[in-house]
């Protein structure tokens, strides 16, 4: 037998989980799992690595969407898949009869039950929406696509 | 009552066939985003946006050397 040095994967995935605070951490109010929002950007907006917490400056406004976006169906627990940490929501994001007049690129994940910390942006390219369905399709839940992923 | 099948677009429910139906595929980095319009004569009146999938990102863990 050989030691190997790594960050253990059970790790990874327990920081999807809040198991670990290497630095001061909050106080929870329970053990159940925070709610996830998605909150769509104007193509001239500025969020990046460096956004910190979600904000309505420029936020997509339009007929039928509120601020802030929509809940994440979070329903799949954050797991291994090999040595990596994956989480990906379980159902599609989607935006119901919506018009979105000007350009939008990009989609914020936040935590609203944590106040609004950021968590991730994606982009996919400027789109409008007339009176109709804006849906993001959600990846598989593997270490090669999932949406988060800790490797 | 007509059996005329209707679609919901900005100017309300219209008769599908009175609408020009257009689908067009944009390809993004890593991924491709789907869009479906209809035309009232050259005006839009309804526009979908799919984008199969959203790509994921990957954080890197690295232990450092003691």
């Amino acid at each position: 037998m050989a030691n190997t040095q790594a960050i253990c994967n059970s790790f990874k995935d327990e920081l999807m989980h809040g198991i670990h605070a290497l630095g001061t951490t909050v106080v929870r109010a329970g053990t159940t799992k925070d709610t996830i929002k998605a909150a769509l950007f104007l193509a001239s907006a500025t969020i990046n690595k460096s956004t910190t917490a979600y904000s309505s400056t420029g936020e997509v406004t339009g007929t039928n969407y509120t601020a802030g976006g929509v809940t994440v169906t979070n329903a799949t627990e954050p797991t291994l898949d090999s040595d990596t940490a994956v989480w990906t929501p379980s159902a599609s994001i989607v935006y119901t009869t919506v018009t979105l007049a000007t350009a939008f690129d990009a989609v914020l994940l936040y935590n609203s039950t944590q106040g609004d910390k950021a968590i991730a942006v994606y982009t996919f390219g400027s789109q409008t929406v007339t009176a109709g369905t804006f849906t993001l399709t959600m990846p598989a839940n593997t270490a090669a696509a999932a949406l988060i992923r800790i490797a | 009552v007509s059996d005329e099948p209707l679609i919901w677009t900005a100017k309300g429910n219209l008769p599908v066939a009175s609408l020009r139906h257009v689908t067009k595929r944009e390809d993004v980095p890593g991924t491709a985003v789907l869009i479906e319009e209809w035309y009232l004569g050259e005006e839009l009146v309804k526009r979908n946006v799919h984008v199969l999938p959203l790509v994921g990102i990957c954080l890197q863990g690295t232990q450092a050397n003691l």
